[in-house]
Parts: C-alpha cells; structure tokens; sequence
C-alpha cells in the first residue's frame, strides 16, 4: 500500500509486509540484517501489546457510581403522580418510576420484554390515588405460540403491580407488540 | 420482585434505556466503563482527566440516546464519544508541566504502585512510547492493536477515511517498534 | 421571627433526612444534584471524595411565616408498596422531627423518584 512507502527498509521491503508476515519468515529474511532487526522490534512490539491487553489498568472502583449519579441528576421524571397521603402534605411518585415497576411486571410474564410505557393521569380517585391510563408496547418471543395467554398474563400482572406495588389507580391498559425476540439474543 | 437474570442483548438495553430506565442505562455502563477507561487512560496517561472523560462519555451518550439510529451501534458510538473528547482534552492542554503536577495530585494514587510492580519492562516502554506519537496515531493505534476495532470503525470513530487511518497506524507501528529495540 | 429558621432549618432537614432514610423500603434520599452533572471539575471531584454528602441532601425545608413544610426526594425499593413507603416516610418526618428538634411539622411532601425493582 502507498500509505507505507515511508517505511521500507533499507533491503527494499516494506516494514508493514515484516509485520503481516511475523509468523512466517521467507528466505529473504533470514538472510537480511535489517529485515531481522525490524522482525526483532516488531515481536517485541507485539508481545508488549499483548501484556497491554492481558494486564488492564483497573478501573477506578466508584467510577460507575459518578456516571450514574450524573445520569440520575438527568433522569426525565416524567410528571409527578399523586398516591394517597396518611398526614398533611403528600406522597407523590413519578411517571419513570410507575414505569419502571410495569415495565418489570410485564417482563416477569415470560415469553416478552417490555419497551415503552406510557402512562398518562386522568384523574385522582376517592383516595386521593392517581387515576391512570397505561400503553404498554412488547416483544414477544418468536415461536411463542401461546400469544393470547401471554398477553392476558402480562395484563392480569401490570394490573396488579399498578395496586400492590404502587399504590395508584389503573383505569385502562393498552398492549401493543411491535416485535420478536429470538432466543440468546 | 424477581426480574430475569438472563443478561440482555445490548439493543434491548439501548431501547430501554432510551426510555428513561436508569438500570439499563446502568448495565451498559457496568459493561462498556472498562473499555472506555482503558483507551482515556492511554491516550491523556492521567488517571483523573480519563475518569472525566469516560463519565462526560456516557453522560453525553445518555443524553443523545434519542438520537442513535441503530441500537446496535452504541458501542462505536461510545468509542467516537470518548476519542474525541480525549482529543479534546489534548488540545486544551498546556505544556508539560502541567501533567507532571497534575500526576502528583492524581487521586487514584492508592491503587498505582502495587500494579506498577506488575508491570514488565516493555511494557512501560510501550507506555512511554504511546505518548510520542501524535494523538490521531496514538488513538488509531490504540482502537486497532487494543481494542480490536475493524479499520472500517476505526474510521467511523476518529472521522477520517480508512486509508488515512491505516496510514496512522502503519507510521504508529514504526514508531513504536523503533523504540522497542532497545528493550530486547 | 425569621431569625430562628434561619438556625433551625439545617437542624430539621438533617434530622427529618435521618428519618426518611431509615424508613423501611426507602433505599437512600436523592440528592439534588443541579449543576454537579455539568462541573465535575477537578475540585468538585476532590469535595465529592473528601467530605460525606451534607446530612440534609434531598430534604427541603422551607419556613413561611409560621407554618414549616419539609420536602423530600427519595428513591424506595420494589418489595414495598409505593404508596405504604410514601406514607411511612411523612409519619417518621413529623415524628422524628417533633421528638428531636420539638418543632411541629405542618407538611410533610413525599416525592417518590425512583423505584429500584429487582434489588432488595
């Protein structure tokens, strides 16, 4: 290539062909001095990558824990949803989390992962709980032959994580598959 | 509450995480911090400008998730991310002087001179070597021979075409084999 | 008299954040972290590592003629009930507050941000 012309050694060859052919001397270059010398450096080269690549500089041990404070600090909330208050002030809990907890629900039916979730407030019921409609967008696992059982599953699950884990009024749930899993993937 | 433990395919974290799940957003990071660690720390050799960049990398790709196109390109969208604002930091450098005072400083102390005696001979010619070469060829080098990236990506990543990227790695290449010899 | 809060609120918020956080299902306050995404200079890194968060992080306590609200950020656990925690959290507010500092609380403002399902 021309982009190595700068690096032909003094015996003609080039240092990038010494370097493809690290493995497999030729004639040429076991007769030629500057061919072996340049071999010499460039196995040394290689041998010090590989210790480069065997021995990684350990990541600082808090490092994921700055990014991720930095990442929360921008979390979309999405707005906040009131839940019933036992005392004067108020309990509140945002839209991400609600989220969060349907998105797990669904997952835990089997055979789909949950995408998107949308969850928009209707209304406060008698309580003072949020009054909620969900639109929940799946993918299913291909082959997954039982479709309708699944969703009735996913439905039955969301539903009563919408009560017992969080405390607000579901009204109505809409399931959505967009897509298909394979296996491992 | 159970949830799978079947580690998931990084698009469905991306998805997810573009959806505003911090724990997807949390597991890509788990996965990619190393990497992208590993590559700041060589190219700026400063502990503490890495950590910076690595986090204002995943900070970044977080905040422009909407924008990714292809789930499945995250990765090289995060080595682009962390090689240009390692450039960036290059650039904004002064002198010297400045690194030395700054290594003396470096918070991670702690944890350097116990790897350091694990650390052979050639190897830190390697390390010394790396920062001769111009950072592009420092970066090219680096996301080839270390990290495995394909020309192709390597170009996607540093913005310039394959031929000048193999170009920086043939002439990186020579360099850092010149100063091998002495070490044999 | 305005001249007290000026005193006390530092004193409620740390103890009304004590409280909050050792309320059953609450995982940990989440601190307002306005502006530390941005400036992760070198000295905001050093303050982040030498010195503990301040006590109060993710407490508000705002004072307004005689009447005292505290607010808090938190983020809970999935093994509880969103709502049962939220509700735990103001109780342990105005009863911790009132027994620590003799100060009654007029509102307490629950504002659940996240929820960790998944991790116990």
């Amino acid at each position: 290539m021309e982009v190595n012309q700068d690096y032909g050694l003094p015996c003609g060859r080039e240092l990038e062909t010494v370097w493809e052919n690290l493995d497999e001397v030729d004639e040429h270059q076991l007769d030629c001095v500057h061919c072996r010398t340049a071999r010499e450096s460039l196995l040394a080269l290689r041998a010090a990558t590989q210790e480069l690549i065997d021995e990684p500089d350990p990541t600082p041990p808090d490092l994921v824990g700055r990014i991720m404070s930095a990442v929360r600090a921008e979390v979309r909330r999405g707005q906040m949803l009131d839940l019933p208050a036992a005392e004067p002030g108020s309990v509140e809990v945002s839209e991400q989390a609600v989220a969060v907890v349907l998105r797990y629900a669904a997952d835990s039916a089997g055979n789909v992962r949950a995408r998107r979730v949308r969850v928009r407030k209707v209304g406060v019921d008698s309580s003072g709980a949020a009054q909620v409609e969900v639109e929940l967008t799946l993918t299913t696992r291909l082959g997954n032959t039982s479709g309708a059982d699944t969703l009735a599953r996913v439905r039955e699950l969301v539903s009563a994580a919408a009560s017992s884990r969080v405390g607000i009024s579901l009204v109505s749930l809409d399931l959505l598959v967009e897509d298909v899993y394979e296996d491992g993937e | 509450m159970t949830t799978t433990s079947v580690p998931l395919d990084d698009a469905t974290l991306v998805g997810r995480a573009r959806d505003g799940d911090v724990r997807a957003y949390e597991q890509l990071v788990l996965r990619y911090q190393g990497p992208m660690f590993r590559l700041a720390l060589k190219m700026l050799h400063h502990r503490g400008d890495a950590e910076d960049v690595v986090q204002e990398a995943f900070l970044g790709a977080w905040r422009k998730l909407a924008q990714l196109n292809d789930d499945k390109a995250f990765v090289g969208w995060l080595y682009r991310g962390t090689t240009n604002r390692c450039l960036n930091v290059i650039r904004a450098r002064r002198p010297q002087a400045d690194v030395d005072l700054d290594l003396a400083e470096s918070p991670r102390r702690d944890t350097q001179p116990e790897h350091a005696a694990q650390v052979s001979g050639q190897l830190a010619a390697l390390d010394d070597a790396l920062q001769t070469l111009t950072p592009q060829q420092r970066a090219c080098w680096l996301l080839r021979e270390v990290h495995g990236r394909s020309y192709d990506e390597i170009s996607e990543i540093v913005g310039a075409n394959p031929t000048a990227v193999r170009g920086r790695i043939a002439r990186a290449r020579a360099q850092l084999a010149e100063v091998m010899k002495p070490w044999r | 008299m305005t001249a007290e809060y000026v005193i006390a609120a530092p004193v409620i918020a740390s103890v009304a954040a004590r409280a909050a956080a050792e309320t059953a299902g609450v995982v940990r306050l989440e601190p307002g972290l306005r502006g530390l995404a941005t400036a992760w200079t070198r000295a905001a890194r050093q303050r982040w590592k030498g010195l503990e968060p301040a006590p109060a992080d993710g407490v508000r306590v705002r004072a307004h003629e005689d009447s005292l609200t505290v607010e808090v950020d938190v983020v809970i656990s999935g093994a509880d009930q969103a709502a049962a925690v939220g509700r735990a959290v103001q109780l342990a507010v105005f009863r911790e507050v009132l027994a620590q500092t003799g100060r009654s609380v007029d509102a307490v403002r629950v504002s659940i941000l996240d929820i960790e399902v998944g991790r116990q």
